[in-house]
């Protein structure tokens, strides 16, 4: 009894009930599932990088070519007798050959065989130009140097930086203190002020755009950064409203007790509020920052006139010439742009998200 | 120290909505005075005035010798308790507890020294590196106290400062602060709205309702002699039980009756009592405790007709140390104002009353007593209550 009772629970043991198998079986095959799905939506939304990843890598001329291969991809060419020849698909008796064309002729056209040029000139009836060229995978990463280069970068980069810090501490520190007030301080017609300020929110941008060039031209300030500067250091509607709901969080007991604890209205403030809003503060200031960073419209109407001080946005368009278009280097700068962004969302996102969900607020 | 002073304290609203009336209330240096009240009586604005939170609209409020009606909060030299501890939650248990020394200009040995010795008062030393967040309940209120303490003000004022505590602990905070008064001897005004907490707690008791002081006394004074009807339904629990009766006089004896019961009224209370003489006959209030009642078969001493009543007994609630005894008497409910307004703060209205009066008993647990019996009841009647049945105000 003694020695069989042992092997017998280690039996039991290691069977797995049925249904214990099917559970598990059915929830793997749930989780494969949802993360099937959930990789086909990212797929889709990544597409259009993707798409634009490869194009950047592309030669001009693929970039510009609708029949091109969607991957990297240069037309073989051939040396013969000194001179840079095409290699073509050519189909032969039945069977398609790459074929180097020396002579291009309207009814008939000559090639060599580049593997075999003892094989002398081959001459082909047809029109040559519905022959489609030879091609091989061509990883253009010299077009990002090219786009470094061409556009003067970190001249951009310095100005896209400056114009998107200055007016980022600016419009930050503006709103906080406009969202403190409509929070905390009574005044007549605070409402009323609240309601024009969201206001602003649903004026579309295009209806205040003529009227704001006008005035900025005449106060001279078209072709400075001033225009797209000085408004932005006067609180934003977004920011106002959504700092404004995070300070409405914040118990009043905590101004009391600093009041009481022998606190100004300024220091409690910043001392006491400012610190405990980290994430909405978090929230507002990377929200502020992708749009300066992004912000094209305004740099390029306000400074048309100076090209040496546009930023990134604008100076992407540099590759879109009257007669002609780089769409490979604009999308090079474009991913060389989109570095600094991303880099900074990637190691705030965790504040940054306890922040746009106004909840956490831990008393 | 200090001692606090509000003189004819009155409090309107921007918009017309007065939330205090005509307050004198004087609070010796040194001494605890509980503010007590039913929700929205106004008490924890009356702290607020004289912490400097809200405006003071009429009448004058002192800390020791000065006016500090126009005096910031942070001139007041008061420290204050919130409800919710209102601690800094981005800075350790020391920052809160030394920000306001540090607002002082306090030069940081000094700082350290202050708030190690409350730290060590207050048992909260191993806790000074941690945030509020990393503490419990009972720990955070340790560091509220804490931050009042390093201060060393004129006075405390303290907001419902254990009302965010479980039932267990707040018995115990509540006798740690009664402790931390006594070595400190700081001037404290202390807000609750609930009556044990005040009756145990305060040198004196001050009961504000709608914004108007009605008593302020010892706890035992509260406790035997209420100036009303509210004040005698609000401090004890279980409540006092009220019912509409009439004097008589039989002879040389008076006699208080009410539905089938007629109990004698003891000649030396009739004496410390002369203003019934006006109320021969006439309907008035009697207040009688839950305690003033013993089952007839524990009552020790020798029964006599004119000390006791029936009882139908409608429900028994046996709590070990004692037995509450629920019963009914075929008399309309004494509905005044003061009996709205505490049903309103439990909640409720008149309608609970329904149309008989309802009494509870506290007596001996060791009886055996059943829901349906009829059991008779001993009255104490030398400390029976009355009040007149339109004003509610207490007859002496």
């Amino acid at each position: 009894m003694a020695t069989t009772t042992p092997s017998q629970e280690t039996i039991a043991q290691e069977a797995t009930p049925e249904w214990k198998v099917r559970a598990r079986r059915r929830e793997i095959l749930v989780k494969l599932g949802v993360t099937t799905f959930a990789a086909a939506v990212l797929a889709l939304f990544l597409m259009p990088m993707g798409y634009a990843m490869v194009t950047s890598l592309k030669t001009s001329q693929q970039a510009a070519d609708p029949q091109a291969p969607i991957l990297p991809a240069e037309a073989v060419t051939f040396e013969y007798e000194g001179k840079e020849v095409d290699v073509l698909q050519v189909p032969i008796d039945g069977e398609t050959r790459e074929l180097a064309i020396v002579r291009k002729g309207r009814q008939d056209s000559d090639f060599v065989d580049p593997g075999n040029l003892e094989a002398g000139v081959i001459t082909w009836e047809g029109a040559w130009r519905q022959l489609s060229p030879v091609r091989e995978p061509a990883w253009q990463w010299g077009n990002y140097k090219e786009a470094w280069d061409f556009i003067n970068f970190p001249r951009l980069l310095f100005w896209t930086l400056l114009y998107s810090f200055v007016t980022l501490i600016g419009a930050v520190t503006s709103s906080a203190f406009v969202a403190y007030g409509f929070s905390r301080f009574k005044f007549p017609g605070r409402t009323t002020l609240f309601i024009v300020l969201i206001g602003t929110i649903l004026l579309p941008p295009a209806v205040t755009l003529i009227p704001s060039y006008a005035f900025f031209t005449w106060i001279g300030w078209t072709g400075t950064w001033l225009p797209l500067i000085v408004p932005l250091m006067f609180g934003n509607a977004y920011n106002v409203f959504l700092l404004r709901q995070y300070f409405l969080t914040i118990p009043r007991e905590m101004e009391q007790a600093a009041s009481v604890d022998g606190a100004g209205p300024l220091r409690t403030f910043v001392e006491i509020i400012l610190p405990q809003a980290v994430p909405a503060l978090t929230a507002v200031s990377l929200f502020h920052f992708f749009f300066a960073w992004n912000n094209f419209f305004d740099p390029l109407i306000y400074l048309a006139g100076n090209r040496d001080i546009v930023p990134i946005s604008v100076g992407l368009n540099f590759f879109n010439g009257t007669y002609d278009t780089d769409p490979n280097l604009i999308m090079a700068a474009s991913f060389i742009a989109l570095i600094i962004p991303l880099v900074i969302f990637f190691f705030s996102q965790r504040v940054f998200l306890s922040g746009i969900v106004v909840s956490g607020a831990d008393k | 120290m200090a001692e606090i002073l509000f003189e004819s304290v009155g409090k309107v609203y921007p918009g017309g909505t007065r939330a205090i009336t005509d307050v004198d209330l004087h609070i010796d240096d040194g001494e605890f005075v509980v503010l007590v009240g039913p929700s929205g009586c106004g008490k924890s604005t009356l702290l607020r005035m004289l912490a400097g939170l809200e405006e003071i609209t009429e009448g004058i409020v002192k800390i020791g010798d000065r006016e500090v009606n126009d005096v910031p909060a942070k001139d007041r030299d008061i420290a204050m308790v919130f409800q919710n501890y209102a601690l800094y939650p981005h800075m350790t248990v020391y920052n809160n507890m030394a920000y306001s020394l540090k607002l002082r200009k306090m030069n940081k040995d000094e700082i350290k020294e202050r708030v190690d010795i409350a730290a060590r008062t207050l048992e909260i030393t191993d806790f000074l590196d941690r945030k509020p967040k990393a503490l419990s309940g009972g720990q955070r209120q340790r560091v509220a106290m804490g931050r009042a303490i390093v201060r060393e003000p004129a006075a405390f004022l303290m907001d419902e400062p254990l009302s965010n505590l479980d039932a267990k602990l707040r018995v115990q905070m509540r006798s740690e602060l009664g402790e931390l008064h006594k070595r400190l001897k700081t001037t404290t005004m202390y807000v609750t709205h609930d009556q044990v907490e005040a009756m145990t707690m305060g040198d004196r008791v001050a009961v504000i309702r709608k914004g108007v002081m009605q008593q302020t006394d010892t706890p035992r004074k509260l406790y035997d002699h209420p100036v009303n009807v509210f004040i005698g339904g609000f401090i004890g629990s279980p409540a006092m039980n009220f019912i509409y009766g009439r004097l008589e006089s039989e002879g040389t004896r008076t006699y208080v009756t009410f539905g089938d019961t007629k109990l004698v009224v003891p000649r030396a209370l009739l004496d410390s009592r002369p203003g019934l003489a006006d109320y021969a006959q006439k309907q008035i209030v009697i207040g009688i405790r839950p305690e003033y009642f013993e089952h007839a078969d524990a009552y020790s001493g020798v029964l006599d007709e004119d000390h006791t009543m029936t009882a139908d007994v409608s429900l028994v609630e046996q709590l070990g140390s004692e037995a509450l005894v629920h019963f009914s008497k075929p008399v309309p409910p004494v509905i005044t104002p003061d009996i709205q307004e505490l049903l309103a703060d439990q909640g409720q209205g008149p309608d609970v009353l329904g149309d008989e009066t309802k009494f509870t008993a506290k007596v001996n647990p060791r009886v055996d007593i059943a829901s349906g019996d009829r059991i008779k009841l001993h009255v104490d009647t030398s400390i029976l209550h009355f009040f007149d049945a339109d004003s509610g105000d207490a007859i002496y």
